[in-house]
């Protein structure tokens, strides 16, 4: 079987394990999340044999691309569902010449591109809008795999400059697609309709957000993911979840009841986390709750929308306008800043810094957020390395012995306070 | 020795660590700034010389113990960031009175936080370069170039203006234009410089005021017409690639492994210098296309126009073999590699790849390995 079809497989078990053994510990509506995950899985199966065009790509242009006639193909957020298989995909892409010391999620990523068991691209788009590594990663598939691609350039400032650029990049992309890929076109009005979706997610999520902020956190760790990717924006349940899923946390929040039981602390995991075991489980049995998880849709730098880009520029943005104004900055530039505001609007007592090996933007930056959150905001911070889907490179005891004794102290610390 | 080749190897010698920064030193001396670049492909520094002030590339440290910069930077990450942080940290670059860096990779980006958080050095820029060289990504590239322009030139005192810059573009021009002159020196056999030699001569411009610089060459040039370089063997005849290599003991050590580098792809060698900016109405656009459009870097989308180049230059100096010398953490060189090695495959020319430390490391391993390319280049000879 390929990973599509492991992927359904997966879906249809999980459904089954919680129909036939509902876990009043979890969320209720995640058995939706897994029914819209296979039906989405089936769909890409059906598109992928009827020879629809897929498209490979980095963040954010999600709605851009569905409204071209695109199935979507994020490199990384797939691979994330690659685990049990990394090690196939790991020689795949390192076959390929690609090195070992990148991001390991990349690394899977190519293998999966390199596999045959997934779509091959009808175009690859590189944003540049999450990372070097990423773009960079796209690049050598689009010259070995000789598809139609394009490139686009981030903007580092904000002004009705730099988004004209932004504007002219998509419509150049956009015509390119449309000259080389058979049945690609524009259609502006499912655009401005995944717009409205779009705009109606954020909206919850902004409300789910504020109860996370409390105390305790109804969520923790990986419950972040439970918030649906862009992928799933098409599905017609997807709005459906997104309120089952606020109204579950919300009646969780109204009870009182946390995410870990007898919360005492509150941390962010920075970056990414280990893949293949379950740290955030371990520190709540330690009583640290990690209310905000970089790597998940739970965090606010995912909050920058249009909307805040319209309340900048002082007027309502076109619907291309929209999607160009997420190449400003990109999604990982001011993270030092969005992280610091995150510590104090969540009330956290700790970071967690996953040192991800070969993710640039975070190991760059790890060192001066964690000065900054110790200077300005008093909060320590813990540094460890490791990588998300490479097992074999994991020690279990090490990064367990390197949490609890972190715990300890951020309790002794918040005690003698 | 005669005098020529002593002038000649005072100035291949110019980025050496005791030497690399004494016309900065004078400059600042003399009341003028100057201002570091972190990235001599694509910071123009005909905008930083218009603006009175001296460009001056930044080398990191050489040294291969580092005391302060892991503070701030793990050591997995890009090794060129890491040394020149380093080498700010450590006091090295007090005298700069600002720096200029790119968003070439995150680790430049990054790089560029932490010494603006650092406050070391007061005035720190980062210039957005696109990864395309439209005509519209020229236009953008030229307004930021002008933005930039002009805060430097108030840093610098100076008015900014069209004529400065045409000044100045002809000053550099100059010196690539004796760069080039000197490279076609190298398709000589054996050529008039050894690998080595040619990467002391090009970041040797890249640390000293561009006139001064140009004075040297142009005396020396005729000396170069009848030289040749002091190696053991002239064949086989290599190229060598890589980004962000300024050590000539690299190139060195591949040479004295018994062979000849007789043409570079490096963004501190010929990429430096090849192409003229042609000067039209608009100095800056001019600099913006001179810029995006000259032989490419990989971090920019045409990865086939660089090799596309290299292929040229194979058949123009002759070259039997391609040494790729990707740094260590580098992703848009490591990225480029397997299709490096496919374009070399498809063309018949010999091809290795070795990751290097930033400062001369491995020495050991990257002897073994060039001796063994030496001899599979030897064999298909």
């Amino acid at each position: 079987m390929g990973f599509l079809d492991d992927e359904i497989a997966k879906y249809q078990r999980r459904v089954t394990r919680l129909e036939e053994n509902p876990d009043p510990a979890r969320f209720g509506s995640t058995k939706l999340l897994y029914e819209m995950w296979a039906d989405h899985r089936r769909e890409e199966l059906r598109a992928w044999r009827a020879g629809e065009p897929f498209v490979y790509f980095d963040a954010l242009f999600d709605r851009l691309l569905l409204a071209l006639g695109f199935h979507l193909w994020h490199l990384a957020r797939n691979a994330d569902r690659a685990q049990s298989n990394a090690q196939r995909y790991f020689s795949l892409s390192r076959g390929f010449g690609f090195p070992d010391m990148i991001c390991d999620r990349l690394q899977v990523g190519v293998g999966l591109a390199l596999s045959g068991e997934i779509p091959p691209p009808s175009l690859i788009l590189i944003g540049h809008n999450e990372c070097t590594p990423f773009a960079e990663a796209l690049k050598a598939l689009a010259y070995h795999l000789q598809s139609p691609w394009i490139g686009l350039s981030q903007v580092l400032e904000a002004s009705e400059e730099t988004l004209a650029y932004c504007v002219a990049q998509l419509e150049r992309m956009i015509a390119y697609a449309e000259a080389n890929v058979p049945g690609a076109k524009m259609d502006m009005n499912r655009l401005v309709e995944l717009q409205r979706v779009e705009a109606e997610f954020q909206d919850v999520r902004v409300e789910m957000m504020a109860t996370v902020a409390q105390i305790p956190s109804p969520v923790s760790g990986r419950d972040g993911f439970r918030l649906p990717p862009f992928e799933l924006v098409g599905h017609p349940r997807f709005l459906e979840y997104i309120y089952a899923y606020r109204d579950e946390m919300a009646s969780r929040a109204a009870t009182g009841q946390g995410a870990v039981p007898n919360e005492q602390l509150r941390a962010v995991w920075l970056t990414s986390a280990p893949f293949y075991d379950d740290p955030f489980a371990f520190v709540a049995k330690l009583g640290m709750s990690v209310p905000l998880y970089e790597a998940s849709l739970f965090f606010p730098d995912r909050l920058l929308t249009w909307k805040q880009w319209e309340q900048r520029f002082g007027r309502e943005l076109t619907p291309l306008e929209r999607e160009a104004s997420g190449m400003i900055v990109g999604l990982w530039r001011n993270r030092v800043e969005f992280v610091l505001n995150a510590c104090k609007q969540f009330k956290i007592d700790a970071l967690i810094h996953f040192m991800l090996g070969g993710c640039p933007t975070s190991l760059g930056s790890a060192a001066l957020l964690a000065d900054r959150a110790k200077k300005e905001l008093d909060i320590p911070s813990l540094m460890v390395d490791g990588w998300c889907m490479d097992e074999e490179k994991y020690d279990k005891s090490v990064l367990e012995s390197r949490l609890a004794e972190f715990v300890q102290f951020c309790r002794d610390r918040k005690s003698f306070a | 020795m005669r005098a020529e080749e002593e002038r000649l190897q005072r100035v291949i010698r110019a980025n050496e660590e005791e030497t690399r920064y004494q016309w900065a030193r004078r400059w600042r001396d003399g009341g003028k700034g100057v201002i570091g670049i972190l990235d001599c492909q694509y910071v123009p520094e005909e905008i930083v010389d218009a603006a009175g002030l001296l460009p001056v590339r930044i080398t990191g440290t050489w040294n291969g113990t580092l005391a302060y910069a892991h503070a701030y930077r793990p050591p997995n990450s890009c090794l060129y960031c890491t040394h020149v942080l380093e080498s700010v940290m450590d006091g090295t670059l007090g005298f700069l009175a600002g720096i200029v860096a790119t968003n070439r990779d995150d680790d430049m980006t990054r790089l560029y936080d932490v010494c603006a958080y650092l406050g070391n050095i007061s005035v720190v820029e980062l210039l957005q370069v696109p990864e395309n060289a439209d005509e519209l990504d020229c236009q953008v590239f030229a307004r930021s170039l002008g933005r930039l322009y002009a805060r430097l030139s108030a840093l610098g005192g100076e008015q900014p203006s069209a004529d400065r810059l045409v000044d100045s573009i002809q000053r550099h021009n100059r010196m690539r234009r004796l760069l080039s002159a000197v490279c076609e020196l190298r398709k000589l056999d054996p050529p008039a410089l050894s690998g080595s030699e040619m990467l002391g001569l090009t970041t040797a411009a890249t640390v000293m005021p561009k006139d001064e610089f140009a004075r040297e060459l142009e005396a020396l040039l005729p000396y170069l017409r009848t030289r040749r370089a002091p190696i053991s063997r002239g064949r086989p005849r290599l190229m060598v690639s890589s980004e962000m290599l300024d050590n000539p003991a690299y190139l060195k050590l591949v040479e004295d492994c018994g062979c000849v580098i007789a043409m570079d792809d490096l963004d501190t060698g010929t990429r430096y210098f090849w192409e003229e900016v042609e000067v039209d109405d608009d100095p800056l656009m001019a600099i913006a296309r001179r810029y995006l459009r000259h032989t490419p870097a990989p971090r920019m989308y045409f990865w086939d126009k660089q090799l596309d180049l290299v292929g040229h230059w194979i058949k123009e100096y002759r070259v039997d073999g391609v040494v790729h010398l990707p740094q260590l953490y580098s992703y848009p060189s490591w990225a480029c590699a397997s299709h490096f090695r496919a374009r070399m495959e498809q063309q018949g020319v010999p091809f290795m790849t070795f990751l290097r430390e930033y400062h001369l490391g491995q020495q050991g391993q990257l002897q073994t390995r060039v001796q063994a390319f030496l001899e599979m280049t030897a064999g298909a000879d």
